[in-house]
């Protein structure tokens, strides 16, 4: 397990970086003594790192790539000390990934922290109404729990779920928007891109003007579970449907894989709505490095995106992602698949196989 | 995917309505055609052909495929089209089958299949439309050329269009507009153009049920209107695929009659037959379905009795793996190797690693890898030195592991897994059965043979030897089918 002196360490780090406030060189101090931790306790690390012989020198040590959450138990610390287990979705995959935790503290610590920056930036609380289930729905779902801690931390006692069982809460979803309107008191709307795909559908014509101050966090993807809309067109109906600008529609990057969670910049700065970066806390590493060389790409250029996270205590923090990411003004852009990817038609696609790498969803 | 801002349905309804013309003026045309797809295939096998030269050029920019690993497409998938072959083939065609218009959508994948998707149905006596990948259409193209300087009246049985995906009008029209469509490519793209059919019938229950317009005449495919795009979305919304483009709302009272069969999966007759009263006068078109698929090689222990044999074995299932860099869907995915032989599991996963997947590497070079594909390779690495042992070079991987099985990323990424019988081997294949093409043997006549039966429990597989996977004669069967299955009207043959 890590060295409660590391943790605490880590813990204190974290709370410096509160405020969006940066400090790379103690971050990457602690995270190449962590990694360098992990590598010898964590089994699959060391066993990736045995077979694995690059050594990239801005890093130190290879990240691992999150498929291996589906294939071994990732984590420093016995099954019998797990206070939760998050799993990725499982949708046409057979192996879902899972990320153990011993202590939660860290993770809470994170969450709120980046959330308090970069999506509830002002002080006071919000009436939440959440597209998502709740913990007690899914208590394997990373994404349930960071809702569930945001009603806590961020919600009025007037926040409610909109998705319950399984299914979209249409009468909650419409009487609580209405009643927002009608008091004119902000509120946030917060969920997965599947969730908002469902009430798109079921809200046929009805229109919303949420109030100034309101806000929309959507996450997660689709794949297998909803039809597919791009993020702009996700965007401009978000913007159509409930009347909240494009400037207060925040995408959210979370992996079950991670304990910390990164935002768009758009309420950090709105002229930043156009590129719409991702904002990276400061105890988070992310950076685009070349597959061949595992080593930060040059400049702008497009690479895979590793992210080396403070919070993962329990597991690796330095974790290898298949998404494609270019450094920007502001952060890092997201760009998804890659547009030459070879066309397989009929041959099977190994992602029919594996299941989406994000948050477990609604 | 933004829809285009013009739409090439009609150039798709005015080609259907040529073919249909050109189909009512010909006669016989089986001995020409035979013929004619015999010339095809050797000018498009002679390189100092122009059709030829200029098709190994084009293959080479679409597929990023290298120039000896296009020329031994070529010519494994061209050298068995011959007379003899492609007369028995279209010798269960009746004389008096009636002329039809088939429609095939092309799959991406691997550039070959283009050939016998376009070949069958033309050998089933039918004019073909077919609408080529849009990143691989070079094949197809020069396909037709081929077969136009090889007799230009069968050229004229075949034509081609390329359009977006999300260009749904001309989806519809093609969907709707022939007797039968023959579709390659992902499940999904399946289920996608089934349902833009399905809708066809749909439509007709509608006027049926005075929700739109009058039916249309007996064959009258021509003059039938384009589906709206709500019909569209309430089809893919009832069938449970939302992931279709335009799925949405179940709002329409018009899916309320599709409902119950638009879950339907079958053959074409069963779609047919399912389809109730709206089939007694709309032309309902058969639907043959060419979906996901991957396959695995399966190596006896009498294929590795000594090691020379076991690396010529090696060099076999080398070439499996390595033909359009594990692309296709004859390509296997996994190795199970029988225990016991001379060679054991693990050891030929690094004979396959060290000797044979080097040599294929240099005789038959690897493309160069997208981004995508190397962050594939390395989640796919990664997971196999985990879980077992992995042997990783530049252009291949060989990982040799425990069940359950992974599939591949493709690009020579393979596993090997021990595997010591056929009920073994059932259980280890069974998750992927529904989607299982080929399995490639390397043992004894009467292993295959064994197998052969084994394996036609659980699945409808082909069996056939090592290192043959990927160059099946062109009258094979697949999906457990003869080459013709659900192309000949009124018998699925």
């Amino acid at each position: 397990m890590t060295s409660d002196l590391l943790a605490t360490r880590i813990a204190r780090f974290i709370d410096r970086c509160a405020h969006g406030a940066k400090d790379d060189a103690t971050r990457d101090a602690l995270i190449a003594e962590l990694s360098l931790e992990q590598s010898q306790s964590v089994e699959p690390y060391k066993r990736y790192l045995t077979s694995e012989k690059r050594r990239p020198k801005v890093f130190g040590l290879p990240a691992l790539p999150t498929d291996v959450f589906r294939f071994a138990r990732v984590a420093n610390h016995p099954l019998h000390a797990d206070v939760r287990c998050f799993r990725t979705s499982g949708t046409t995959g057979r192996a879902r990934g899972e990320h153990a935790f011993s202590d939660l503290s860290l993770y809470d610590r994170a969450a709120r922290s980046a959330a308090g920056h970069a999506l509830f930036p002002e002080a006071g609380r919000h009436r939440l109404c959440i597209l998502a289930p709740s913990e007690h729905e899914a208590p394997d779902s990373s994404l349930s729990y960071m809702l569930s801690r945001f009603v806590d931390w961020f919600g009025t006692e007037h926040s409610v779920y909109a998705w319950r069982d399984g299914e979209l809460r249409l009468g909650v979803l419409m009487d609580t928007l209405r009643a927002a309107e009608a008091r004119r008191e902000p509120i946030a709307l917060l969920g997965t891109s599947f969730a908002f795909v469902h009430a798109e559908d079921a809200l046929s014509s009805v229109r919303f003007q949420l109030p100034r101050g309101s806000r929309i966090m959507q996450t997660g993807g689709f794949k297998g579970r909803s039809r597919t809309i791009e993020p702009e067109s996700m965007l401009a109906l978000l913007h159509a449907r409930y009347g909240v600008p494009i400037d207060h529609i925040v995408q959210e990057y979370g992996m079950t894989e991670l304990s910390s969670q990164m935002y768009e910049a758009v309420l950090l700065d709105p002229a930043h709505s156009i590129e719409r970066p991702l904002w990276v806390p400061g105890w988070v590493r992310a950076e685009p490095v070349d597959p061949t060389t595992l080593e930060p790409v040059e400049g702008d250029a497009t690479g895979l995106l590793r992210i080396d996270d403070l919070a993962n205590t329990g597991s690796v923090c330095s974790v290898q992602t298949s998404d494609l990411a270019q450094r920007c003004e502001g952060g890092i852009r997201l760009l998804g698949r890659a547009a030459g990817a070879v066309a397989r038609g009929c041959s099977l696609q190994i992602e029919e196989w594996l299941d989406n790498r994000s948050h477990a969803g609604a | 995917m933004p829809a285009p801002e013009t739409s090439r349905a009609e150039e798709v309804r005015a080609a259907i309505a040529t073919l249909r013309s050109s189909a009512a003026n010909s006669g016989d045309v089986s001995a020409p055609l035979t013929a004619a797809l015999q010339k095809t295939a050797l000018l498009l096998s002679d390189a100092r052909e122009p059709v030829a030269l200029d098709l190994r050029r084009q293959l080479q920019e679409e597929t990023g495929l290298s120039m000896p690993m296009i020329e031994w497409g070529l010519l494994t998938s061209l050298s068995s089209m011959r007379h003899a072959p492609l007369a028995e083939i279209a010798r269960v065609v009746p004389a008096d089958a009636p002329l039809e218009v088939i429609g095939v959508v092309l799959a991406g994948n691997v550039f070959v299949a283009a050939v016998r998707g376009l070949a069958l149905p033309l050998l089933a006596g039918a004019c073909v439309i077919a609408k080529t990948a849009s990143r691989e259409g070079a094949y197809a193209r020069a396909f037709h050329a081929a077969l136009t300087l090889a007799d230009p009246e069968i050229g004229a049985r075949l034509a081609l269009v390329q359009f977006s995906r999300a260009d749904t009008e001309a989806t519809h029209a093609l969907c709707t507009g022939v007797d039968a469509l023959s579709i390659y490519g992902s499940d999904e793209t399946v289920e996608e153009l089934r349902l833009v059919s399905a809708a066809r019938r749909a439509d007709s229950a509608c006027a049926r049920a005075g929700l739109c317009g009058p039916l249309p005449a007996e064959g009258a495919t021509a003059e039938y209107g384009p589906l709206s795009g709500q019909t569209y979305a309430t089809v893919a919304a009832a069938s449970g695929n939302a992931d279709s483009p335009t799925g949405g709302a179940l709002t329409d009272a018009r899916a309320e009659l599709i409902q119950p069969k638009t879950h339907a999966r079958g053959t074409a007759p069963e779609l047919a037959a399912n389809s109730g009263t709206a089939t007694s006068s709309v032309r309902i078109p058969r639907v043959i379905a060419h979906g996901h698929g991957l396959s695995a090689a399966y190596v006896a222990r009498s294929a590795l009795s000594s090691e020379e044999q076991a690396a010529r074995t090696a060099e076999r299932v080398a070439l499996d793996i390595s033909a359009y860099d594990q692309h296709g869907c004859l390509s296997p995915h996994f190795v199970l190797v029988e225990p016991g032989g001379a060679v054991d599991p693990q050891a030929f996963a690094q004979l396959l690693a060290a000797s044979a997947l080097p040599a294929l590497a240099h005789l038959l070079p690897a493309a160069e890898p997208t981004l995508q594909e190397q962050a594939e390779r390395m989640q796919w690495q990664a997971t196999a030195a985990v879980r077992g042992e992995l042997y990783a070079h530049p252009t291949h991987a060989v990982s040799f592991e425990a069940a359950p099985l992974r599939p591949s990323p493709g690009g020579r990424q393979i596993s090997i897994y021990a595997c010591g019988d056929y009920a073994e081997l059932e259980a280890l294949l069974a998750p992927f059965a529904e989607h299982l093409k080929c399995v490639g043997v390397a043992g004894s006549k009467a292993e295959r043979a064994q197998l052969t039966e084994y394996v036609q429990r659980f699945c409808s597989a082909q069996i056939c030897r090592s290192g043959e996977m990927q160059s099946p004669p062109f009258d094979t069967w697949a999906d457990g089918a003869p080459p013709l299955a659900g192309l000949v009207p009124d018998a699925m043959r």
